[in-house]
């Protein structure tokens, strides 16, 4: 529970007659029967309640390379994120993360209460970024960044403004230059896809009857396009649209509620040819709407197909080599709640949980590393030929907004059991369908980690399949990941579907 | 749905206006029983008609600060109450906040709905929570 929750509840609750009552009663004192909103007036500022606001940590690693960077807070403990970790750096800024380009990354410091642009080229050295000021547009008078969103093609920054109403282009990451913005197209984008050396911003709203309209931008200014084959209005219905980019050129995905999807793909932005639609997939009980997401793979595309439901989020993964034909993949080896994929050095990293899974095919899925806590978004870029992976999760007991680095080696993950492959692929071949066969795998899993020497001291499986284990040992945790990898991962991930 | 429109709306907004408004559009694009997802798509409108307000509000903000030099527009006054800090956010930060760990959606479902990629859902989530805290800290101070 954050601490800022109840002040989303109450303003959830304004303007009706029972939450507009206990507004107005924390505020003055009084009950009043208004249903509308008090009106602005000075008055004693009220603190939020409640437990203390979540506080992020970022971190950098290098995954590819030799040293691994992370960045943690300090306060939080020297718990290491991974045994292979060695040295440990101090960093005086609490940077958030914000995108990679060109010569490294952009982000936010934040000092006393205010945030700063600032650029860096490793990660470790991070210099303030000023942007030059539009003279007609006055910003929001709301604290915040200068900097809404930043994204990079292979040569070029583009940096977006609070609100959508001001571009800047950059070539290193450090020297912004206003682009304007046209009339039609300031405020009403949201993302931008980078492919090749240009950007493309889709713009479409169905409640003010504005159709699905393209936007390029090459070194200079926003031009609007007039593609031949994008979709229209009419092929929109209730899904959404959006576009992914990357050195194939770029795809349109129009993503459906139901799961469906369909594509559209062109090498520039001119000129689009559609794919073939992808049916939905059957829905899981409860589901309660999907969503697909597109990202460049090396040597083609990838789309990953959520479906939501009730504590949960399924996957299925598809590719493509032209983002027409999507062929689908086998489900990841993990089971996935609602963390994070990112990309990395063009393949794709999926953190489920506390642990992270790369694949650069879409079918084959690498177990590499683990995180406590949880990421909650990450982003990379490649540095003087190392990847560089900067992320940020989420701690609940720390405010400081001090940063540490750590360096260290990458994590080597061992091929899996034999003896635990053979046990899930002999249950999977008929499906799980007994929760005896569940217990079986599980205390296969458990045999393995004290053959590693941890110490096991309980286990349990809870009605909705989670594993609960009670351990301790010197390595008792890399026996835990190796062990639930080689003999229930995939048997929970079936289990969820 | 009012909840929503309660936590996006600019603040002299009426909710039920917000929802009454989104209603309004979305039926004009087409009937509620032929959308998979009706909630999720009204979302959208919400969300829409918000910014739609928001950039009627930002030019005439614009102009009148132009007529009147540096001096703050009326309806730009301190919210008066416990709420005030998330006024200080934007209605997108506010959405996806409000979304993800007031009503419990996943980033990626909240995306759907907000028209957003995944990246830029958790990149508005992570902005908005470091800005509730600078202004957290800066208040205490």
């Amino acid at each position: 529970m954050n601490r800022y929750r109840d002040a989303f509840e109450t303003l959830a609750e304004r303007g009706s007659p029972l939450g507009a009552q206990a507004l107005l009663e924390r505020i003055k004192g009084t009950s009043t029967t208004s249903t509308a909103v008090p009106a602005p007036a000075p008055a004693p500022r009220h603190r939020l309640s409640g437990p203390v606001v979540a506080v992020a940590v970022f971190a950098v690693v290098l995954l590819a390379g030799v040293p691994l960077l992370l960045l943690r807070p300090n306060g939080t403990g020297t718990e290491m994120v991974d045994p292979t970790d060695t040295v440990w750096r101090e960093f005086p800024e609490d940077v958030m993360g914000f995108a990679a380009g060109p010569g490294g990354f952009i982000g936010h410091a934040y000092h006393s209460g205010s945030s700063q642009i600032v650029f860096s080229s490793d990660g470790v050295t991070w210099t303030p970024v000023e942007f030059p000021r539009e003279p007609d547009y006055e910003p929001p008078p709301m604290a915040g960044p200068q900097l809404r969103m930043a994204v990079a093609n292979e040569t070029l920054w583009l940096g977006i403004g609070p609100e959508n109403e001001v571009t800047w282009t950059s070539t290193n990451g450090r020297d912004w230059s206003l682009v304007e913005v046209p009339e039609e197209l300031a405020t009403r984008f949201r993302d931008v896809a980078a492919g090749g050396e240009v950007f493309l911003a889709t713009i479409s709203d169905p409640f003010d009857e504005l159709p699905p309209t393209l936007w390029r931008l090459g070194a200079e200014q926003w031009e609007r396009n007039t593609p031949v084959g994008f979709p229209e209005a009419s092929d929109l219905e209730d899904g959404h649209l959006e576009i992914a980019g990357g050195g194939a050129g770029f795809v349109a995905v129009l993503s459906k509620p139901d799961g469906s999807f369909a594509t559209w793909a062109s090498d520039d932005g001119s000129v689009w040819t559609p794919g073939v639609p992808v049916e939905a997939p059957e829905p899981n009980p409860g589901q309660r709407g999907a969503s697909t997401w597109v990202i460049d793979m090396p040597g083609g595309w990838m789309a990953l197909n959520f479906a939501f439901t009730d504590g949960a989020t399924m996957i299925h993964v598809r590719t493509s080599t032209d983002g027409l034909q999507w062929q689908l993949q086998p489900d990841p080896p993990f089971s996935y709640r609602s963390e994070s994929f990112f990309e990395v050095d063009g393949a794709l990293t999926g953190i489920d949980g506390q642990a992270a899974w790369l694949t650069r095919d879409g079918a084959t899925w690498e177990r590499l590393r683990t995180f406590d806590p949880p990421v909650m978004w990450a982003l990379a870029t490649t540095v003087d030929g190392q990847t560089v992976v900067l992320y940020e999760s989420e701690e609940t007991a720390n405010e400081s907004p001090d940063t540490t680095i750590v360096m260290g080696t990458p994590f080597e993950e061992p091929k899996p059991d034999p003896a635990g492959t053979a046990l899930q692929d002999e249950i999977l071949a008929d499906g799980v369908d007994t929760r005896a066969e569940y217990e079986t795998a599980v205390a296969a899993m458990v045999a393995c980690m004290e053959d590693r020497g941890a110490i096991v001291d309980e286990w349990s499986i809870d009605p909705n399949e989670d594993v609960s284990t009670e351990y301790s040992g010197a390595d008792a945790d890399t026996a835990f990941w190796f062990c639930h990898r080689s003999y229930v991962d995939r048997l929970a991930a079936a289990l969820m579907r | 749905m009012r909840r929503f429109a309660a936590v996006v709306g600019r603040p002299d907004v009426d909710p039920d206006d917000l929802v009454q408004e989104a209603f309004l559009r979305t039926l004009q694009v087409r009937p509620l029983a032929e959308l998979v997802a009706p909630a999720a798509y009204l979302r959208r409108a919400i969300l829409s008609a918000a910014n739609t307000q928001r950039r009627r509000f930002g030019r005439t903000r614009t102009a009148l600060q132009k007529l009147r030099g540096s001096a703050p527009c009326a309806a730009d006054a301190e919210y008066p109450s416990d709420v005030a800090e998330l006024f200080r956010l934007s209605a997108t930060e506010r959405a996806v906040l409000f979304l993800h760990d007031v009503e419990g959606y996943s980033f990626e479902e909240v995306g759907g709905m907000l028209e957003m990629s995944n990246g830029a859902v958790r990149m508005a989530a992570s902005r908005g929570r470091r800005r509730l805290r600078s202004l957290l800290e800066e208040a205490e101070s």
